[in-house]
């Protein structure tokens, strides 16, 4: 090689030394660690909750920041260490809870205090009080959907599913169906609830759209058998509550001070205290005391049949409820034994369904029945002693205690902060089952016997 | 010999070294906001490193304009930068990533000089010093900060450079600048206020449950025609045969736009439930909204804003290293801290609103060497290093910038005697950047960039120049 030619490489050398030297430099800092830190199982990356009033939080029929927070959604999200933003509704609530459903006294006297600012980015939480499971679908009422105000204010208009799907969810849990039998069962109408087939349909439809979404895995809770809540008594808690409830009329007509206002006969028949009426039905709070005793307080006499299935309006008349500003509870009617067994059975359907989806998805299946059957039957073997049961099977009618005990809450339906927690280990326990997952549970009460 | 030969090389590597660490001192100031400096081949070739000896095709005009004198004769140059963006936004929670839809951009100069004696040169040149163009989808949360964006600034400078002594050249350009800005973006309907009595004053569609970026409106924001008054001062000292420094500075110009703000309903498809607070039954939101577009603030109307271009201050060195190889080091500073807010005077007052930027100065360092290959091939290539003058808390669709680093390549070829093209090519990669896609939500006091970064902008581009010279 030329010396010549060699010393005229040299600078070309040294340019290409620089250029070796910045290219490293050239694509800059490509660095997805920069991206925010996903939870501790990628698995639970993005969580949605789609659910009824209990998944939002829901309780004492109002639901507020405060309740929310304390929703077993809310809990597990936060043993999953992820991210789980809720539709916050300012204090009071939206409405706010009931202090006490007897007499009915709300935390404060506002329909709604709306949601609190400032907008969430996104939504985790997207269940909906009263929702059935076709509202996970639709807002519709002509396609069968049972919207309301608090519909629009958590959702703004989505849907639960269309809301769920924003967050691209990695994990989904799906508590719904409570209402498909609860409606039924609190106004003593088996037909009211939501049939075998449509409820199956209706839930592949949602489960199949969140699987669409990306959420490949998830949790389905069984339907909550709804004829072991609180607010629905036995007829035998009435007949052993006879005496209780005409004590208590001649007490608050004595005091009341209206001249309006006077006791007249609370009874209940005997068909209530025998089997399989006794054990079986069910009489709700709005029928026995809402309508039954507001009735006696005028001055009727009213009688509870546990085994007469027609509604309040057919025995009383419309309009002697109008008159006495009860007419909204006409349609109500006792959930006679074979009605309640005929709810049981259609729930039980609904839950075999839901175990099978459950399976046939590879998704954990929370039975939440064990633990409320546990608890409903927590005490029952002292039957003339109601005080030791966990689940009362006659509302306290005592304004300085719990209506319905601790484990519910003063609507007599939703569970309270404490089943909350109850629940949460429930989920932690099937999800951990069925994932080989390491989610701890969190501190609970003990249910016996569960 | 050899020693006198890695002299100049010595000198340059000092250079470096105090060019870094200056640079390390201010690491708390950014770089390059939406400059293009990429306004001649040439000097493109080289990363832009040619404050203390442009090249000699006119466009010392904007590179330093008491290099003019380089020029013989008459010069004429023209050409263009294709700018070939790409990037993209990756949700840290979603985890989707949204693509840049960007076109390639054509960035255009032009330059003319003569030379009216030995001591005497004057040109004029129009470039764009100054430009951004970003496209994003409708669809995406970002669309709310802006989707279709767009800013020029064309400079048209006449220049004139004198011979000061036998070793220094002074050159003055004075500037006027043309300039337009378009923004398109979705309007949020869950930050406007609800127009209902029945709701506590400052209550908005979010309280009601609206979600968050719902589009309810799209608007544009358009403004051409402003012009601008600056200057431009170049220095050159020839310090030996093969050493020279060269300086400039570039005045900062401000516009003031006067356009039109437009606004066109998006249908939100959503429903306000029975026994809503607002209209008390069930009613289609955009029912609700509309009044806005026929007779409320959302009419067509005129808007004034104000953007001052910052000012450019350059000092570099040139070494010939040997016969036929140069080597240049630029240190650029630049004033971003004068695009610190953007003040939008809607003809409806209740519209007006103060975009706030809070862009800092930055500082960028170029490399850049040519080598005369053959008498009629000259081959370039270089270095460039800036940092990004949107601060932390904006990093936003509008500009997603960061820290870049370029590398460019370059030839030049005397296609005859009078004729000369140049070709260039550059990769700018840019560090990946935490960023936003939204801004301030009502109630939302003064967020910190933690609180409204969201996710990861990635960006690079290729950009390919060409220039024809005609030395007449």
């Amino acid at each position: 090689m030329p010396a010549s030619f060699s010393r005229s490489l040299l600078p070309i050398r040294w340019g290409a030394l620089l250029l070796i030297g910045v290219i490293p430099l050239l694509a800059g800092c490509s660095d997805e660690s920069l991206l925010a830190s996903e939870a501790t199982d990628g698995r639970f990356q993005r969580y949605v909750a789609l659910g009824n009033s209990i998944t939002a939080g829901f309780q004492a029929d109002g639901i507020n920041r405060t309740l929310q927070e304390q929703s077993y959604a809310a809990r597990l999200a936060g043993q999953m260490e992820t991210p789980f933003s809720l539709p916050s509704l300012q204090n009071p609530g939206c409405p706010p809870p009931l202090t006490s459903i007897f007499p009915a006294t709300r935390a404060a006297p506002v329909e709604c205090a709306l949601r609190s600012p400032p907008t969430p980015t996104r939504i985790n939480n997207v269940a909906v009080p009263g929702a059935w499971v076709q509202d996970a679908l639709t807002n519709s009422a002509e396609a069968g959907a049972n919207p309301n105000a608090l519909t629009s204010f958590i959702l703004g208009g989505r849907t639960q599913v269309e809301a769920a799907m924003e967050v691209r969810p990695t994990f989904a849990t799906v508590w719904l169906g409570n209402n498909d039998v609860l409606r039924a069962a609190l106004a003593g109408d088996p037909s009211l609830s939501t049939s075998a087939s449509n409820f199956s349909s209706r839930y592949t439809n949602v489960l199949d759209s969140l699987e669409a979404a990306g959420a490949e895995d998830g949790a389905l809770a069984s339907v909550a058998n709804v004829t072991l809540i609180p607010n629905l008594s036995p007829g035998q808690a009435y007949a052993a509550a006879e005496s209780q409830i005409n004590q208590l009329g001649q007490q608050l007509a004595a005091n009341d001070g209206d001249p309006n206002t006077n006791w007249g006969n609370y009874s209940v028949a005997a068909s209530c205290a025998s089997d399989p009426a006794a054990s079986q039905s069910r009489v709700s709070f709005q029928y026995g005391i809402g309508a039954l005793f507001t009735l006696a307080l005028t001055g009727q006499t009213v009688e509870l049949d546990c085994t007469d299935n027609r509604t309040l309006a057919e025995i009383y008349g419309q309009g002697t409820l109008d008159q006495v500003g009860i007419g909204g509870l006409g349609t109500l009617s006792v959930l006679t034994a074979p009605e309640t067994q005929q709810l049981v059975e259609r729930l039980q359907t609904y839950n075999t369904f839901l175990q099978s989806e459950a399976d046939d998805r590879g998704w954990a299946y929370v039975d939440v029945n064990a633990a409320l059957g546990a608890l409903y039957g927590a005490g029952t073997e002292t039957p003339d002693d109601p005080s030791d049961d966990l689940v009362p099977k006659f509302p306290n009618l005592d304004p300085e205690q719990p209506t319905f005990g601790a484990f519910f809450s003063e609507d007599g339906v939703h569970p309270s902060s404490a089943t909350h927690q109850v629940v949460t280990n429930l989920f932690v326990e099937a999800i951990n089952d069925e994932y080989d997952t390491s989610l701890q549970t969190i501190d609970a009460p003990d249910v016996p016997g569960s | 010999m050899l020693a006198s030969r890695f002299r100049p090389l010595s000198l340059l590597a000092a250079l470096l070294i105090v060019s870094g660490g200056w640079l390390t001192a201010l690491s708390n100031a950014r770089a390059q906001g939406f400059s293009v400096y990429e306004q001649g081949t040439c000097t493109m070739a080289q990363a832009g490193a040619a404050v203390a000896q442009p090249c000699d095709d006119g466009s010392a005009i904007l590179f330093n304009p008491a290099g003019l004198l380089r020029t013989d004769d008459v010069t004429l140059s023209a050409g263009a930068t294709m700018i070939a963006a790409q990037g993209s936004f990756t949700s840290d929670y979603t985890r989707t990533e949204t693509d840049l839809q960007n076109d390639p951009i054509f960035v255009p100069h032009v330059y003319g000089a003569w030379r009216v004696s030995p001591d005497v040169a004057v040109g004029l040149g129009t470039y764009v010093p100054y430009g951004l163009e970003t496209q994003w989808p409708t669809n995406w949360d970002g669309a709310f900060e802006g989707y279709d964006n767009a800013l020029q600034s064309i400079y048209i400078q006449p220049t004139i450079s004198v011979q000061i002594t036998d070793r220094v050249r002074l050159g003055i350009g004075s500037i006027l600048g043309i300039s337009s800005v378009t923004l398109n973006q979705r309007i949020d309907v869950s930050a406007q206020t609800v127009p209902s009595d029945d709701v506590p004053d400052g209550t908005t569609f979010g309280n009601l449950g609206i979600p968050f970026h719902t589009a309810f409106a799209d608007s544009q924001l358009d403004a051409g025609g402003a012009v601008g008054f600056g200057s431009h001062i170049g220095l050159q000292v020839e310090a030996t045969e093969w050493l020279d420094f060269g300086a400039r500075f570039l005045s900062p110009v401000t516009f003031d736009y006067e356009g039109d703000a437009t606004f066109e309903q998006v249908s939100t498809g959503l429903r306000l439930p029975n026994n809503n607070p607002v209209t008390g039954q069930p009613t289609p939101l955009d029912l609700v909204l509309e009044p806005s577009f026929v007779e409320g603030p959302l009419v067509a109307q005129t808007i004034e804003t104000e953007l001052t271009m910052p000012a450019q201050v350059v000092a570099g060195v040139s070494v010939q290293a040997t016969g036929r190889l140069q080597l240049q080091a630029d240190y650029q500073w630049t004033g971003w801290s004068s695009f610190d807010t953007i003040p939008l005077d809607f003809e409806r007052d209740a519209l007006d609103q103060t975009r706030r930027e809070g862009y800092d100065n930055t500082n960028a360092v170029r490399l850049g060497g040519s080598y005369e290959a053959t008498g009629a091939l000259t081959i370039r290539a270089g270095y460039l290093f800036n940092q990004a003058a949107a601060p932390d808390r904006t990093v936003t669709p509008l500009l997603p910038e960061a820290d870049r680093n370029h590398v460019t390549a370059g030839l030049s070829w005397d296609a005859t005697d009078a004729i000369t093209l140049n070709a260039a090519y550059q990769y700018l990669g840019q560090d990946d950047r935490r960023g936003r896609v939204r801004g301030a939500r009502p109630d939302e006091e003064n967020p910190s960039a933690e609180t409204l970064n969201s996710g990861l902008y990635n960006f690079y581009a290729h950009l390919i120049g060409t220039t024809v010279t005609i030395h007449l």
